[in-house]
């Protein structure tokens, strides 16, 4: 019953709380402050029912001052709906440790209702009527109302005497500062100077003076003391007994109706307001806490509340019964124990599947007695699926629960922060399932207040800046493609790349060089990466430098997928996108080692088979799988899990291509065994703390299988997120990784590994010398033509061969040739402006760079090639008289094409970046732009979309250099007007292309 | 400090805080003002340049009370501050003085 109370009360507290921040936008809607009204008096209700004194005393006053407000006595004002909202907080905490609720003290706020509710002057009372109290409280003037008040909520009354120089003077305090103090513990009902001490002005005046309190408070006398710093001869408790029967003979004060109500900032003393004040309000009286009436309904949820001034009107039985049929309140525990056996049937019906289709692949069923059994297994499978469909729904529960919370939060945070934030919230009735929203609270208030934090601009800058001076942040849910898409929009400053990228290189998150080199969406996504912070001012707010990569990995965890879209100056988003459920999903079950687990096919993109034309190779130490231009880390799942190893030449298994956010690796596993919807179960306790499992599951043919966590797999085993997106764009955009390896001298050297095809090992018996020159014998493949670098280029001759030695097979040549290397060092990045082209200047060589402290020889692959006497080019047509401007920001690109482009066309100007192409372009007549397309001040697409709406330039033909191979990217370059889009680093087709685009451009 | 008498009402005013660095010189001089107006029936403390008033300075008002009952002369705080007023109210001390016209 008590849970029942937990989980009643604390709806009617999120009511509550949203309400009320509701009500501050809306002071005089009466439906709301009738359900504010109500809710308030259910909890009270419920509490006093099963003897829950301290809510039932919390609640209490909460509602007769609401009362108040609902009958337009008093003004809902922010104060007030501040202290709603901190009384509030305290039943959620009493509500949710019923037992504990005496220990969490709720005095402040109490105090502060209950001041509200008697700033009406005590009625002078008569001396007769002050009959009947002991001798020594006969000094008082005692308003019987606050005594009557104490009692009903069981405080004690204490006479404290005060010597107002030696017990506060002398303490370093002032009497109005203590007494403010003592105020906020309790109720000061009455006070009495004693004025005899003096005789007047003939005798010396001193700082003693004699004063008594009479004091209400719910502490208790030793922590009172401790409250006051008084020794204990100087408080007297007045038995309460004493006080009831005082209290009994006096007349009850009839509450006033007329006066409009502002609470004021700080509790009012009781014996101040004597003295004659203007306009006095009225005392209220309020029914005691025991008198409750019974509560309204509880297996329903609160209906709308139909406009109304009248006080928590009485729905109608007949109307209650059928919202009772509509709607039952189920625990979750049984829903749980239903969406289990519900799994257990899915199992079930695979395994009866299985059964039947193994039995049917045997022999006809009619044989084996068993005739029309497929339509009953058919029937079954059916009924199942939706059964555990109608059950994943009941599941279901509305987003808005979730969001609702924001309001509150948004509103205590534009007030710490001084802002004025407006939360809107869209989809709150988009369902999702129990699990994803108890997962989605923490990363969302996370967002959210970061955005607040971060996001918003304080008042002055957003006007200078041309916004409202409200800030806007928007917390959206809707149904997308099979999953849902959760948003957090503010309309603040947005991310700023530089500031990001400084703040990183600052934090030592990545180097300047890596910084340089990381375009505008790279650096968006250092936001997520651990201990970064833009926050100038740690606050408690935000600004901690945690918790971006936390909210990532929590929705990674539950499987979703967070991305960023943002715009200086005008605000950002986080989406998120999750699945509907995480109780059943569909999965790929793979083999390994003898043994079966699932894959979420969620992020499961494609399986590719390893092979001589798809080989993985070994670059410095990690297993990379050159995919369309891409290069991937690939994880052995073998190896990991520590199983033996049974990939061969005959048995390469499969590579599983997976996507975690925007995160691709591949993960080479042994077999491939089937596809199912697979039951999510939680692993067993022993099994927890293992990273590379979320779960497990039984397959159709009976076999526990464990679902892997390829979160937890991943996690530290690939390159970090900044040194992964460099290591991408190696291939795949701007960036200079380089392969550093050693042919025998002491000289080492650095080929791009954007030129590189694959790596073999060799045995150097395989290598013959024909004619002077060296061929590798290859087992059903072309011989391949071998260079040795001191036969072509000025360097150091290398020694004679060891055993075994490496062969570099250059990409993009059609030649069966490679470069051999005695040693392969590491892959390494070559930062930005390292290239020094002059100091060692030859056919073959781009220059010198200095890597890892170290001078290293940077090849020129077609250099090489050339000097090697292997004609690579196609000289398509006759290009010779082109005048061609290049833009590229990456010296090493600009290079690279130069020497590529060298004697094929007339002129090759260079320019850094898109703004000096554009200037280039207005100053020199050019028949062809190649570009880069990720450049800074200008990128290839806006420089593309300038010319084309220039009318001396925009017939001007255009290719685009990218290695980027996404559809995104080429769909880009088509609307910006881009009339062809070319893989970097091929010469050849670059030629081609070059070939095919000018006649036609020409003309 | 400065005083007038205005018809048998001896009008004190203070001219700042009341101190225990000050309490003493100014009883010497209420009771030399007093001294000098014999027509005297009742007394004004005027607390309007009174910001702060300590335990010492509430006993020189008390004291003040305590010589006017005991002549059998009427006493009242005029003009006090607001924290002067509270200070007087909390301490119960307003009724006694008259203070039941807040100007």
């Amino acid at each position: 019953m008590l849970g029942l109370f937990v989980q009643e009360a604390g709806e009617h507290l999120e009511t509550l709380e949203n309400d009320l921040v509701s009500l501050e936008a809306n002071p005089n809607d009466s439906a709301l402050l009738n359900r504010l009204f109500r809710a308030i008096h259910s909890v009270k209700g419920t509490a006093g029912f099963f003897g829950l004194t301290p809510i039932t005393n919390l609640a209490h006053v909460m509602e007769s001052v609401m009362a108040l407000v609902r009958d337009g006595r008093m003004a809902a004002t922010r104060d007030l709906i501040n202290l709603f909202l901190a009384g509030s907080d305290k039943l959620k905490a009493m509500v949710l440790a019923p037992d504990h609720a005496a220990d969490i003290s709720t005095l402040e706020e109490r105090t502060a209702l209950h001041a509200l509710l008697e700033i009406e002057p005590p009625a002078h009372v008569s001396t007769e009527e002050r009959a009947g109290l002991p001798l020594h409280l006969s000094a008082f003037n005692i308003d019987p109302a606050l005594v009557r008040n104490s009692l009903e909520h069981g405080y004690n009354v204490y006479v404290v005497r005060l010597n107002l120089a030696t017990d506060i003077e002398a303490k370093g305090q002032t009497i109005l500062d203590y007494f403010r103090d003592i105020e906020s513990l309790g109720t000061l009902i009455d006070s009495a100077t004693d004025v005899s001490e003096s005789g007047g002005l003939s005798e010396e005046v001193t700082g003693k003076i004699i004063c008594s309190l009479l004091f209400s408070t719910a502490m208790e006398p030793d922590l009172l003391l401790c409250a006051f710093n008084l020794p204990p001869e100087q408080l007297t408790e007045i038995p309460s007994d004493v006080l009831r029967d005082w209290v009994k003979s006096q007349p009850t004060v009839v509450p006033a109706k007329s006066v409009a109500v502002t609470p004021p900032a700080a509790p009012t003393s009781p014996a101040a307001p004597k003295a004659p004040q203007p306009a006095p309000p009225a005392p209220v009286a309020y029914p005691h806490p025991e008198a409750a009436p019974p509560r309204e309904e509880t297996l329903v949820k609160a209906p709308p509340v139909a406009s109304s001034a009248s006080p928590a009107p009485a729905a109608p039985a007949a109307v209650s019964r059928a919202k009772i049929d509509e709607t039952v309140r189920i625990s979750v525990s049984l829903l749980d124990g239903l969406m289990n056996l519900a799994g257990e049937m899915v199992l079930g019906r695979n395994q009866l599947l299985r059964i039947a289709s193994a039995t049917g692949r045997e022999r006809t069923l009619s044989s084996t007695g068993l005739d029309g059994l497929p339509e009953v297994i058919q029937g079954i499978s059916g009924v199942t699926s939706e059964l555990q469909r109608t059950i994943m729904r009941a599941r279901l529960q509305p987003v808005g629960g979730l969001f609702g919370k924001f309001n509150r939060i948004m509103r205590d945070l534009g007030q710490k922060l001084g802002k004025d934030i407006r939360l809107e919230t869209v989809g709150d009735d988009v369902e999702l399932d129990r699990t994803l929203i108890e997962g989605l609270s923490d990363p969302l208030t996370h967002l959210v207040r970061n955005s607040a934090d971060h996001g918003i601009e304080p008042a002055e800058d957003r006007v200078r800046a041309g916004k409202p001076a409200h800030g806007q942040v928007r917390i959206s849910a809707a149904h997308l493609a099979g999953r849902v898409q959760i948003e957090v929009r503010d309309d603040g400053r947005g991310l700023n790349p530089e500031k990001l990228k400084a703040k990183a290189v600052e934090k030592k998150l990545i180097t300047p060089e890596q910084a340089a080199r990381l375009g505008e969406q790279q650096a968006w996504q250092l936001i997520f990466a651990p201990g970064f912070s833009t926050a100038a001012v740690v606050s408690d707010v935000s600004g901690r430098g945690v918790g971006m990569d936390v909210v990532k990995t929590n929705i990674e965890r539950l499987g979703g997928r967070v991305e960023i879209q943002s715009v200086l100056g005008h605000g950002m988003a986080i989406i998120i996108r999750l699945p509907l459920t995480l109780a059943i999903i569909p999965a790929l079950v793979i083999g390994c080692g003898g043994r079966h687990f699932a894959v979420p096919q969620l992020n499961l993109q494609e399986i590719v088979r390893p092979g001589p034309e798809r080989p993985i190779e070994d670059f410095g130490g990690s297993r990379i799988l050159r995919l369309r231009d891409e290069l991937l880390p690939v994880l052995d799942l073998t190896k990991l899990l520590g199983l033996p190893d049974v990939h061969t030449a005959e048995c390469p298994g499969f590579i599983l291509i997976l996507k975690l956010d925007d995160r691709r690796f591949g993960l080479h596993v042994e077999n491939i065994a089937d596809t199912e919807e697979i039951v999510v179960k939680p692993l067993g306790r022993f099994l927890q703390g293992n990273s590379f499992y979320s779960g497990a599951t039984l397959l159709g043919q009976g076999e526990i299988a464990l679902i892997l966590d390829l979160a937890g797999i991943a996690n530290g085993r690939l390159p970090p997120e900044t040194a992964r997106q460099a290591t991408q764009t190696t291939a795949a955009a701007d960036s200079e990784r380089i392969l550093l390896f050693r042919d025998g001298s002491a000289e080492t050297y650095a080929l791009h590994i954007a030129n590189i095809g694959r790596i073999e090992k060799v045995p150097t018996d395989r290598i013959e010398r024909i004619g002077g020159l060296d061929y590798l014998r290859q087992k059903g493949g072309p011989t391949l033509r071998l260079l040795r670098l001191h036969d072509h280029l000025p360097v150091a001759h290398a020694g004679p061969l060891p055993a075994e030695v490496h062969v570099i097979i250059p990409r993009l040549v059609d030649h069966p040739i490679a470069i051999l290397a005695e040693q392969i060092i590491d892959a390494a990045d070559l930062p930005q402006g390292a290239l020094d082209g002059r100091s060692l200047k030859a056919p073959g060589i781009l220059g010198t760079a200095s890597v890892q402290n170290r001078l290293k020889v940077v090849i020129d692959l077609y250099g090489l090639l050339q000097a090697a006497g292997i004609t690579v080019a196609t000289r398509p047509g006759d290009l010779t008289q082109l005048r061609v401007l290049l833009a590229e920001d990456t010296a090493f690109f600009r290079e690279a094409v130069r020497r590529g482009l060298q004697g094929v066309v007339q002129t090759l100007d260079l320019a850094n970046d898109g703004e000096e192409a554009w200037q280039r372009l207005h100053s020199g007549h050019y028949d062809l732009l190649i570009t880069d397309l990720e450049m800074p001040r200008l990128n290839g697409f806006e420089l593309t979309a300038r010319i084309r709406g220039d009318a001396h330039l925009k017939n001007l033909p255009v290719i685009a250099l990218s290695a980027r191979d996404s559809a995104d990217f080429q769909e880009r370059a088509r609307v910006a007007g881009i009339n062809h889009y070319e893989t970097k680093l091929d010469r050849e087709r670059l030629c081609k292309a070059i070939t095919h685009l000018l006649p036609d451009s020409h003309s | 400090m400065q005083s007038n008498l205005n018809n048998t009402t001896l009008r004190i005013v203070f001219d700042g805080d009341l101190l225990s660095t000050n309490v003493d010189s100014l009883r010497r001089e209420i009771i030399a003002v007093i001294g000098s107006h014999p027509g005297t029936k009742a007394i004004a403390a005027d607390l309007s340049n009174c910001r702060l008033v300590d335990s010492k300075g509430v006993n020189l008002l008390i004291a003040l009370f305590r010589e006017s009952q005991n002549r059998g002369w009427a006493f009242s705080a005029v003009n006090p501050t607001p924290d002067v007023r509270r200070l007087l109210a909390l301490l119960n001390l307003t009724e006694r003085f008259g203070l039941s016209n807040p100007n």
